[in-house]
C-alpha cells in the first residue's frame, strides 16, 4: 500500500507533463476540427463546444467553386512524378557511393551531397522563374516536377547509401564469383535486399515534395498550383472563410496519413540513417 | 597522393592477390579488388547530370544575375561588377543584416524548443508499456499529418487574429496581448510557437526512434545501481543519444535556417518587416519588388551563410567524434 502510493507520487510529474502536452498537441487540433463543423461567420467562444454543427465547409471544399480536387490532383501528379525520377536517379548513386565509401573522393562526393541540402531554395527559385519564362516551363506540371526534383534527390541519396551499407558485401561477391556481372548484381542481387530501405525512403522524399510551397508558389499558375499552395489562397481571396480552410486542412491530411501509414514501419531505421 | 593509393585499399589489394594466387584457376576479379571500384562512378553519373543541370547551372546563373543590376521596375539591365556584394558587404543594408540575425535567433530559439520538446516527448514514450507508447507516438506526431501552409494559414486566421484569436482566449490572456501578429514585438514568437507546434513532431520522431534503438539492458543496469532519474538520463542516456540528437538537430538547422512558407505566409515578413528571415526577405527584393540583380546577390550570400554552417557541423562531427559522417 506504502509502496504503491509512493509510486503514484513519484510517477505525479510524469502524468502532470503527459497532460501539458497533450494539451498543447490537442487545442489547436481541437479548434480546427471544431472551425471546420462551424457554419461560417460564428466565432468559437474558446473551449464551450460549438453552438451549431454544419457539414457545408466540406461541402463547399469538394463541390463548391473554390474546390480541392484541381489542386489535389496537381499535388498527386507532380509529387509522384519528381519522387519516382529523383529515386530512380538517387538509388544508383546511392549505391555506388557505398561503395566508394572507403575512398576520399567517394566521401567527399557524399559530404557534397549533404552540402547540397543546405542549398536555399529561394536562390535556386529566383534563376528558375527566369530561366522557366524564356523557356516556356512557368505553370506547367512537367517545369514543376523539374523543380521540385532538387527537393528530393540530395536527402535520398544521403538517406539510401546507409541501407546500401548495410548490405553485406559477400552476398555481393557470391553473385559476382557465380558470373554475375556489375549490374545484374545490382539489379538482381541488391535491389531486392534494399527494396525496404527504397521505400521508406521514398515516402519521406515524396513527403518533402508535396508539403513544399516556395517552389510551386513561384512557378505555377491558377491551373498548376498543388495542395499546400491552394490552402493559402482561402487567406487572401476569400478572406473570411475560416470554415472550408479548416475543411481543406482537415482533406489535405488524407495523403500525408498514407504516406506515413506506408513508411511508419521503417522509422525506426530511417531515425538512424544520417549516422555512420 | 601516396597517402590515398596506400591507406585502406591496401589491405584489400593483398587479400584479393592472396585468394587469386591461392587458387589454381583464373578467377574474375572479385568486387573488391582494386579495379573494380572506377566502374562505380558510373552509377553517379545520372546524379551528377540532374545535379548539374537542375541545382549547379541555376545557382551559376544566380551567380551571373548577382553582378548586375537587374531591376525591372526601374527597368534596368546592366552589368555593375561586385557592385550589390559592396553595398551589402558595407553594410549598405540594414535590413538584410537585421533579417540574417533574426534568422540564426530563430534557429537557436525553434532547435531549443524542438529538442526540450521531443526529448521530454521521446522519454514519455520509452517509459511506457509497448502497447502505450504506441498510440501515444500517434498522438503525438498528428500536427505534422497537417500541411505546414495550412497550418500557417489556420494559426494565423483562428489561432492569432481576431476576431477568434483562440490560442490567447483558452489561456485567458485575450484582453492582456494585442493581437500577436500585428505587433512588431510579438510577431515573430507567434510565428515560432505556431512553427514549433506544426513541424516539432518531427523531431520527436527521429529522437524516439533513437532511443529505442539503445541498448534497454545498460539503463536498466544503471537502474539497478541506484542512480536516480536524472543522473541517468544525464550520464547514460543522453550521451547514448549524442549521435542521434546531433544529426537531427543539425538537419532541423539546415532547414529552418532556409525556412521560408511560415512566415511568408503568415505575415509576410511584416509588420515593419519585424518577421523577416533571410528566405523571406531575398524573396521580397525579387519577387515583389522584382530587383533580380540585387536580390541574386543577397542568394548567393545566403548560399555561402548556409554552405559553411553545413561543412562546419560535418568537419565538427568528424574531429568530435573521430568518426567519419
Amino acid at each position: 500500500m506504502a509502496a504503491t502510493t509512493r509510486s503514484a507520487v513519484r510517477s505525479l510529474p510524469k502524468y502532470l507533463l503527459l497532460i501539458v502536452i497533450l494539451f498543447w498537441v490537442f487545442m489547436p487540433l481541437y479548434f480546427l476540427f471544431a472551425v471546420s463543423i462551424t457554419p461560417d461567420g460564428t466565432t468559437l467562444d474558446g473551449l464551450q463546444p460549438p453552438p451549431a454543427v454544419t457539414g457545408d465547409n466540406y461541402e463547399f471544399v469538394l463541390t463548391g467553386q473554390y474546390v480541392i480536387w484541381p489542386a489535389l490532383i496537381n499535388s498527386i501528379i507532380v509529387t509522384v512524378g519528381a519522387t519516382v525520377i529523383a529515386m530512380v536517379i538517387a538509388v544508383p548513386a546511392a549505391y555506388a557511393l557505398s561503395h566508394l565509401r572507403h575512398k576520399r573522393s567517394g566521401r567527399g562526393t557524399y559530404l557534397g551531397f549533404f552540402v547540397l541540402r543546405s542549398v536555399p531554395p529561394v536562390a535556386l527559385v529566383l534563376p528558375l522563374y527566369i530561366i522557366f519564362s524564356g523557356l516556356g516551363l512557368l505553370n506547367t506540371l512537367h517545369g514543376l516536377v523539374f523543380a521540385l526534383i532538387p527537393l528530393a534527390l540530395p536527402y535520398s541519396i544521403w538517406t539510401l547509401r546507409v541501407f546500401f551499407d548495410a548490405i553485406p558485401r559477400e552476398v555481393e561477391e557470391a553473385a559476382s564469383v557465380d558470373g554475375a556481372g556489375t549490374f545484374r548484381t545490382f539489379f538482381s542481387v541488391v535491389l531486392p535486399i534494399a527494396t525496404p530501405g527504397i521505400a521508406a525512403t521514398s515516402a519521406l522524399a515524396a513527403l518533402q515534395v508535396y508539403v513544399d510551397y516556395i517552389v510551386v508558389a513561384t512557378l505555377a499558375g491558377p491551373a498548376t498550383l498543388t495542395y499546400p499552395v491552394y490552402v493559402t489562397g482561402f487567406q487572401q481571396d476569400y478572406l473570411a472563410l475560416v470554415g472550408p480552410l479548416a475543411a481543406a486542412s482537415l482533406i489535405g491530411t488524407l495523403p500525408m496519413i498514407a504516406i506515413f501509414a506506408f513508411s511508419q514501419r521503417y522509422m525506426r531505421r530511417l531515425a538512424t540513417a544520417g549516422i555512420h | 597522393m601516396t597517402e590515398r593509393t596506400s591507406t585502406i585499399p591496401f589491405g584489400r589489394r593483398t587479400d584479393t592477390i592472396a585468394i587469386v594466387t591461392q587458387g589454381k584457376f583464373p578467377r574474375r576479379p572479385s568486387l573488391g579488388s582494386r579495379n573494380s571500384t572506377g566502374k562505380y562512378w558510373f552509377f553517379l553519373l545520372p546524379a551528377a547530370a540532374v545535379v548539374l543541370l537542375l541545382i549547379v547551372a541555376p545557382l551559376g546563373y544566380t551567380a551571373y544575375l548577382s553582378l548586375r543590376h537587374y531591376d525591372l521596375t526601374r527597368g534596368i539591365n546592366e552589368f555593375v561588377g561586385f557592385e550589390n556584394f559592396a553595398e551589402i558587404l558595407s553594410g549598405g543594408d540594414p535590413e538584410f543584416v537585421a533579417s540574417l540575425l533574426r534568422t540564426l535567433l530563430y534557429v537557436v530559439v525553434v532547435i531549443a524548443f524542438d529538442f526540450v520538446l521531443g526529448m521530454t516527448q521521446a522519454l514519455l514514450l520509452f517509459s511506457m508499456r509497448p502497447a502505450t507508447a504506441k498510440v501515444f507516438r500517434i498522438l503525438f506526431m498528428l500536427p505534422i499529418l497537417i500541411i505546414p501552409t495550412a497550418s500557417a494559414v489556420f494559426w494565423r486566421t483562428i489561432m492569432w487574429s481576431p476576431p477568434n484569436e483562440q490560442f490567447l482566449r483558452t489561456l485567458g490572456l485575450d484582453h492582456l496581448v494585442s493581437p500577436p501578429l500585428g505587433d512588431p514585438q510579438l510577431a515573430l514568437w507567434a510565428i515560432i510557437i505556431t512553427v514549433i507546434w506544426a513541424w516539432s513532431p518531427w523531431v520527436f520522431l527521429l529522437l524516439s526512434g533513437g532511443l529505442d534503438a539503445l541498448d534497454r539492458s545498460v539503463i536498466e543496469a544503471s537502474t539497478v545501481d541506484g542512480a536516480s532519474y536524472f543522473q541517468r538520463l544525464r550520464h547514460i542516456i543522453l550521451p547514448l543519444m549524442k549521435p542521434v540528437i546531433f544529426v537531427t538537430l543539425s538537419f532541423k538547422a539546415v532547414d529552418s535556417f532556409l525556412s521560408f512558407p511560415f512566415v511568408w505566409v503568415m505575415t509576410q515578413g511584416g509588420p515593419g518587416g519585424s518577421t523577416h528571415l533571410m528566405s523571406t526577405y531575398i524573396y521580397e527584393q525579387a519577387f515583389k519588388f522584382l530587383n533580380y540583380g540585387y536580390g541574386s546577390a543577397l542568394a548567393i550570400v545566403m548560399l555561402v551563410i548556409s554552405s559553411a554552417l553545413s561543412v562546419g557541423a560535418v568537419l565538427y562531427w568528424n574531429r568530435t567524434q573521430g568518426k567519419e559522417l
